[in-house]
Order: C-alpha cells, then structure tokens, then sequence
C-alpha cells in the first residue's frame, strides 16, 4: 500500500469514526422522509389538489407564439409562469419519479459538507492534529487531496444510502398510491438516468468540497471558519433565489420583449450558470415562487433556443474546483504550522 | 567518519524572522548520533521555533537544515522518516489511545504491526488505559501517548518537546528513565527542549542556551559546567571589591546581590581571589564556593 493509499485510509477512518458523520445522515434521511411524507399528505387530504390533478392538461408547445409583440411576450411569460406541478405530487412518489427526490439532497449535502470540512480540516487545526501529519514527512499536497478525496467519497457513500431510501419507500408509496408495482420502468435508459444524476449531484458537492476545503485550510480555526462557510452559503442561496425571482419580473417590465433576452445579460445569464446548463433547477416542491421562477427561466430558456448544454455546466463546475483546490494546495504549501 | 555520518542534525545559519521581528537569529549547531541534545532558553527564546524549522512546521528565513544526510528544503519527506516528534499533545479526542496510535503509524511510510503498537503502549504504560477515549485522558497520560507517537516507527532520531509537561515527579522520573533507555540501549539520538533544567542537567550530554532567539552558549554539559563555578563573597565595600575582580582576567562575571557578590570563576582561584581583595585593604567577612549548575549558569547567560 503506498503513502498515500494509507493517508486516504485514515483520513476515512477519521471521518467514518466520527459520531456527527452518522448523525449527518440521519438528519438528511429524516429530512427526506419529511419531505415524502408532506407530499403524501397533501394528495391524500387535499380534495382540491386531487382535482387539479385530474384536470391537469399541459400547457401548449411554447413554439406555437409567432407574436413577439410586448403584450404577447407578457402573455408567454405568464403561460411560462403557471404552475404545472399538481400532477408531479403523484409522480414523484411512486416509481420511477421518486428518485427525483434526491435532487433535494443536495442542499442538505452541502450543509453536511460545511461540517465533515470542520472535521476533516478545522478541527485538525485547533486539535493540532494536522501537525501530526506533516512531522511524519508526507508531502503537504498528498494531505490536502486525500482530505478531498474522503470527503467526496462521504458523500458519495451518502448519495447512496439515500438513493436505496427512496428505492425503498417507493415501493410502499407507489403500491399504496398505485394499487400495484409495476417494474416496467427498470429498462437499460432508468439505469443511466440514474446513474448520470447520482454522477452529476455528486459532482457538485465535489466542487463545493473544494471551496470548503479551501476556507477551512486558509482560515485554519473551526468557529470563524464554519461561521464563513454559513454565511458564503447562505448569500449564495439568497444571490441564487433573488437572481431568479429578479430575472422574472424583469422580463415582465412593460418594455419586455421576449425574443430580446437572447442578446441581453439575462441570456448570458442563463447560458453560463450552470444551474441551468445542468438542468439543476430548483426542485418543484420548493416554495411557489421560487419554483414558478426556476420553472418560468427554464421554459424561457427552451423557447428562446438558448444552449444549454451540460458539458459546458460540468466545464465551469470543473474549473471552479480545480481554481479552489489549486489555491488549498498553494495555500496549504505555504502555510506556517 | 564523514559530517553527515557523524552529525545527524546540521543546521547551518538558521534563520527566522517576521517581518522586524528575529525569532531566531543565525544559529548554527550540530547534533551528534547518540547525543542526548537539550535546548534551553527562557519563553519567547526561540526554542519552539528553531524545533518546528527542524520538523518541517516553518520554513526557515534562511540558511539550512540537514537531517541524516537529507537536506530539509529539498528531501523533507525522507528527512522527517528518520524522526520521532513529539511537539504538543495532538490526538483526536473522539478515538481511543489506541486508535490514535494506528492513525499516526499509518503517516509513517512503513507497515507497522499491531504488536509493535502492543509493545509501545506497554512501554510507556499505557496498556491499561488504551482503549479509553483520549477526550478522558489526563494530561499525564496525553505525554505518555504522544512519546508512544514519536517511538511507533523506531526511528533514529527523536525530538521531544517538554516531554515530561503535566506529569507527576514519579512520572517525570520514569520518563527520564525512559530516554536514558532509548538513548543507551537503543541507540537513539534525543533532542530535547525543556524548561526544567536540572532534567537538562540529569539527561543530557550536550546543551544549547538560547535567549531573544541568539545563542548564548552551547557545548558538552560536563565542559560548561567545568569552566567556572560561583564563589560568594561577604565584604563591607561592595563596590570596590566588585570593580577591583572585574579587571582580574579570571573572574567571568562579578554580580552585586543586597549584601554580598557573586564571582564567576574557577574555585582554585579563591586564593587568589582573597589575596588580591586583601592587598587593596579588603577584607572579606566570609565565603562560600558554590558549585555551578546548569540552572545558575543559565541564569548567569540568560539574565542580563
């Protein structure tokens, strides 16, 4: 076993045997089960949700508007804006939609992310631990990648668990709500659904493990740095949320014409996040007005043509991590301990 | 036998500055293999720092650092293998003694057997308490399991910092026993910073005085020790008999106390001493030869 095989080992060891790493879990597996059992409730007990749920018929193909005027545009926007998610209680608890579910995990990761970070690296810090390791002669950067490389692993291994969740509970929902199981559903394409979406959730932590990993070793203090992390990401929850709902009423002005926002900011916008390159958007069951924004941008997004393509999220994800990790290396390299 | 073969630590112009601040000025020393090497100094002297340049923690401002042959700047890794460190107490609360133990043999770079940890623990008594979590260790017992830390690889070198910190004079004594052990039976060579000098005196063959991060002194324990001693002399005119010993080239140092002086010199000069003070009209109204320690030459060099 080479030096850093046996690094990688510890550090997974350290973080396995730590009590708030299980407890992480269980909070996100409850959470889930919270949200599951909301949704439940809602199509069981609300007569008129069960109604809409019947009388839901789609919305027209989006390409039917040959108007571009601004009256028109305002009306495509306020068909984009309609809620069309009555019907999606139903489908994302049973088979196969259940899974979608899991998209809603990843907040929740990243939160957990913030905390195994303290564990894996401020508290190494405050502990003196981190010390330990750099007396024993392994090169600094070997400590910085098999902190990362255990914490992604973490949550992959947390994707998982949830994942075979919500394989469980599904089965019970969707019997229950469907009167049968039908497994009709596990041909070659669900497979590679899910694994690309267990791929790409986890590929998002990945990158916000490195910023973490970042803050944690620039900081080298628990408090203050889990304080930053909290605050950088609940800024960057509020930056994301209130650039949505604004990006909406800003294409509701009365000077708004729809086929302008191609060339606008707001295009770009929509081009380079990768929200929504991913198709990451905020899941349905979020609250209305979030979710009507999330949906009416993506909608906008697929009438006006624009690109979005997952390649081009995964590249600025991609780049984003590897920026971070080179500056925890260097910064780690030149740290005085 | 080569520099490098003969000296397993070699610093050359060790340097550490912050900004206008010098934590240690140039300092040059070498460590014998089989030395039993004690690093002295007042708080603040630089002791700490000059031992985390040694171990790779800091990087030096300038000049170098060589550890069995491997320069620290370019081969740290193969450098810190043949060191045992133990700095602060650093465990992880949350395992036992134990498990800290095979989390830092699995740093080492070489497959460490469970027994070899069995045996460790045992040496330094900590069998009993092993698989306790570390969060209810005493102090005592956090020293024992960071010397079990720096022994797990058996390397040639250890470096240990106030090792005896936070434990009771039985302890103290056994760990003593336990360096003197490693050194002579083992073949290891120590280097060792304490505040506690007459353990510097009691272990070590070799030392280096440290104070504001200059070197006021460094040698074989015995040699320093040998050079002068403290002759105490009572006599009316303190002053006088101060000024007339300073110019006598034999006297070291001559310090005013409330009633009576302390000359630095070598006690077969006490003769001497009283005949020249009696040829000026000073009479002394008493004396005594004080044998010089570790602790009062440390004083000597460190209090000015």
């Amino acid at each position: 076993m080479n030096t850093f095989t046996r690094l990688l080992q510890v550090e997974l060891y350290k973080l396995v045997r730590h009590p708030l790493t299980i407890t992480l879990l269980l909070l996100i597996i409850l959470i889930l089960s919270q949200r599951l059992n909301n949704h439940y409730n809602e199509i069981q007990h609300i007569p008129d949700l069960m109604a809409q749920i019947e009388a839901y018929q789609p919305p027209p193909p989006a390409q039917a508007l040959t108007d571009t005027s601004t009256d028109a545009s305002r009306q495509m926007m306020g068909a984009f804006m309609t809620v069309d998610s009555p019907h999606k209680y139903w489908v994302v608890l049973t088979y196969p939609g259940i899974f979608q579910q899991l998209w809603l995990t990843t907040d929740w990761l990243n939160i957990a992310l913030i905390l195994l970070a303290i564990i894996a690296v401020g508290n190494e810090f405050s502990w003196g631990t981190i010390r330990m390791a750099v007396m024993r002669g392994l090169p600094r950067y070997q400590i910085v990648l098999a902190k990362l490389f255990a914490m992604a692993t973490i949550i992959f291994i947390y994707l998982i668990i949830c994942w075979l969740f919500l394989a469980v509970v599904g089965f019970f929902l969707t019997d229950g709500l469907n009167g049968t199981v039908s497994w009709d559903f596990l041909t070659g394409s669900f497979w590679q659904t899910q694994i690309l979406g267990l791929g790409r959730i986890w590929f998002y932590c990945l990158t916000f493990t490195t910023f973490v990993l970042a803050i944690n070793l620039w900081i080298g203090n628990p408090g203050p740095a889990f304080t930053l992390l909290f605050v950088f990401y609940s800024l960057s929850l509020l930056i994301y949320v209130s650039l949505l709902i604004l990006m909406t009423f800003a294409l509701t002005s009365p000077d708004f014409v729809i086929t302008e926002v191609k060339d606008s900011i707001w295009g770009w916008l929509i081009v380079l996040l990768p929200h929504y390159n991913g198709r990451l958007f905020i899941h349905w069951a979020n609250p209305p007005l979030i979710a009507n924004a999330d949906f009416t941008v993506h909608r906008l997004a697929t009438f006006l043509d624009l690109s979005t393509n997952p390649w081009r999220a995964a590249t600025i994800l991609l780049s984003y991590g590897l920026i971070t990790l080179t500056l925890s290396l260097i910064s780690f390299h030149r740290r005085e301990l | 036998m080569s520099s490098s073969n003969q000296f397993i630590i070699e610093a050359d112009q060790l340097t550490k500055k912050y900004k206008d601040f010098t934590a240690v000025a140039p300092l040059s020393f070498n460590v014998e293999r089989g030395d039993i090497f004690g690093l002295l100094g007042p708080n603040g002297a630089g002791k700490t720092t000059t031992i985390a340049m040694l171990l790779g923690l800091i990087r030096p401002t300038a000049g170098s650092v060589t550890i069995a042959g491997h320069n620290m700047r370019h081969q740290a890794p193969q450098a810190l293998r043949q060191v045992g460190a133990f700095v602060e107490p650093a465990f992880y609360p949350y395992l036992s003694g134990r498990d800290n133990l095979w989390v830092i043999s699995q740093m080492s770079g070489t497959e460490i057997p469970a027994s070899r940890r069995d045996a460790i623990l045992d040496k330094v008594g900590l069998t009993d308490r092993a698989d306790a979590l570390v969060k209810n260790y005493s102090m005592g017992m956090k020293q024992r399991l960071g010397l079990a830390t720096a022994l797990i690889h058996d390397p040639e070198l250890l470096i240990l910092d106030e090792p005896t910190n936070g434990l009771d004079p039985a302890g103290m004594a056994e760990i003593r026993q336990l360096i003197r052990q490693l050194a002579t039976e083992e073949g290891k060579t120590i280097l060792i910073s304490s505040h506690l000098l007459h353990e510097i005196e009691q272990i070590c063959n070799r030392v280096l005085i440290l104070q504001h991060g200059e070197l006021r002194a460094q040698g074989y324990v015995a040699q320093l020790l040998a050079n002068s001693d403290q002759i105490e002399i009572k006599i009316k005119d303190l002053t006088a008999a101060a000024n007339l010993l300073q110019t006598l080239p034999w006297v070291e140092a001559v310090l005013i106390e409330t009633d009576h002086l302390i000359v630095t010199a070598p006690s077969d000069r006490a003769a001497d001493l009283t005949a020249t003070l009696a040829q000026n009209n000073l009479y002394l109204h008493g004396m005594r030869i004080q044998e010089r320690t570790l602790e009062n030459l440390f004083f000597a060099l460190t209090t000015t």
